[in-house]
């Protein structure tokens, strides 16, 4: 055995063991039989046109999803980023068409209270589900105080980016690409993206060697906040209208989507590109794919809890036997 | 007494006997409101779960006590009774739950091992 040989060996036991491989690729694997159902069941909604009206709502569940991921990744989770997006919405269809300064100043004040919340979870050390929780109720009255009833005028500027037809690939899948290229980009290869997942696999080193956990918690919940506030944004360019208690199902959706991107509760092991994905497959299957399916709504909530079941347990199988070897 | 003692601390046993726990809250829930919606089983979901955080994970530091969940669900009942006599409207309810949810968590909570 030659030494030269010995790196292409590593990469291959590391990367391409059958079982690991199979696990890097299960939200892909997912996302590609979703279409493929979609495909056969209506043929002519693969298309340019198709993919942008199936997918259009799928940008702001792909945000929301990276804004739960930074949390996920420091060891906490979120429970009002469904409710921050509604405020932001409500913020941008009321307050920044009108005065467009005081709009900016609550945004950017929704920013910093998500850092402040951070450094409350860690200076208390309180269970973030709880505090989170908390803030989901501030988030929600806020935003009915805010707008009680669906509606409100969106700057043009908002609207105009989000219904732009980019050439040969549809806007939301060019969109998607952008949000999983960036966010990889940032947390995987960067030293500060790096330092950031180690606070969530091991925040007792990473304090030794130096590194405040106080402020790291900080800018992992105000990244978050900021993945909420474009998310918010996005959504009300999309819609063009703001709703506030349309961000209710955004909570779930963006846990689901982290954890079928092949991220993990605890341990700082989140995949941006996985997250991406896992928001656009969850996106595809609760509606597009059930609908198509000629599932009625009253079954629909049910037969997505019934696809993301089977998708969590075959990760869990591949997890297990992975394990074992 | 031993076997079903044992039994009982199993992961599928625990789930059923909340899944019990939870059939019998709904029927109870059902017949106070005399009808059953989505709605409602939404909301209660996170006062559930906020009454488990304030009455045990996170005020008794990581150990839930019967006392300590009775506690807090009269607690948030109160809360609400109170908002609704002083006239708040909708969102300023929901924005003073939130901010008692997190002041209490805050001053009580904070234990030793309180992660999630």
């Amino acid at each position: 055995m030659s030494a030269a040989l010995m790196p292409g060996r590593a990469i291959v036991t590391r990367y391409l063991a059958p079982r690991r491989l199979l696990r890097t690729l299960l939200p892909s694997l997912s996302l590609a039989l979703v279409l493929i159902a979609i495909g056969w069941l209506n043929p002519r909604a693969i298309s340019y046109f198709g993919f942008n009206l199936m997918l259009n709502l799928a940008i702001p569940i792909a945000l929301a999803t990276i804004a739960q991921m930074f949390v996920i990744t420091v060891n906490d989770l979120d429970l009002s980023i469904g409710f921050f997006v509604s405020f932001i919405g409500c913020v941008g269809a009321t307050w920044l068409p009108q005065r467009p300064l005081i709009g900016i100043a609550m945004i950017l004040g929704g920013i910093l209270v998500y850092a402040l919340v951070g450094a409350l979870i860690r200076l208390r050390n309180l269970p973030s589900i709880v505090g989170t929780l908390g803030m989901s109720f501030v988030w929600q009255g806020a935003a009915i105080i805010l707008l009680p009833q669906p509606g409100g005028a969106v700057p043009n500027w908002l609207h105009g980016p989000m219904s732009y037809h980019t050439p040969y690939l549809p806007f939301p899948i060019v969109a998607a690409i952008v949000i999983g290229l960036v966010t990889h980009f940032g947390l995987m290869r960067t030293s500060f993206g790096t330092v950031l997942r180690g606070a969530g696999g091991n925040p007792q080193a990473i304090e030794t060697a130096g590194w405040s956990i106080l402020a790291i918690k900080m800018i992992a919940f105000a990244l978050a906040g900021v993945f909420g506030v474009l998310s918010g944004l996005s959504l009300i360019g999309i819609a063009t209208a703001a709703d506030p208690n349309v961000g209710g199902g955004y909570t779930l959706l963006s846990i689901a989507g982290v954890i079928l991107g092949g991220g993990e509760f605890v341990g700082g092991r989140v995949s941006p590109i996985g997250a991406v994905i896992g928001a656009l497959t969850l996106a595809l299957a609760s509606n597009s794919l059930l609908s198509f399916m000629h599932v009625s709504p009253d079954w629909q909530i049910g037969a997505n809890g019934l696809i993301l079941i089977v998708i969590l347990a075959a990760r869990a199988l591949i997890n297990r036997q992975e394990a074992a070897q | 007494m031993k076997l079903v003692r044992r039994a009982a601390s199993q992961p599928w046993m625990l789930s059923f006997i909340g899944a019990v726990v939870v059939f019998a809250a709904a029927i109870v829930i059902a017949g106070g409101h005399g009808a059953g919606s989505m709605a409602s089983a939404a909301a209660s979901l996170a006062v559930f779960m906020v009454i488990v955080g304030l009455g045990g994970t996170s005020v008794g530091g990581g150990q839930a006590t019967v006392l300590g969940l009775w506690g807090a669900a009269l607690f948030l009942v109160f809360l609400q009774i109170m908002l609704n006599t002083l006239g708040a409207d909708a969102g300023t309810r929901l924005l003073m739950t939130g901010l008692v949810i997190i002041g209490v968590i805050t001053v009580a909570g904070g234990g030793r091992r309180a992660r999630r």
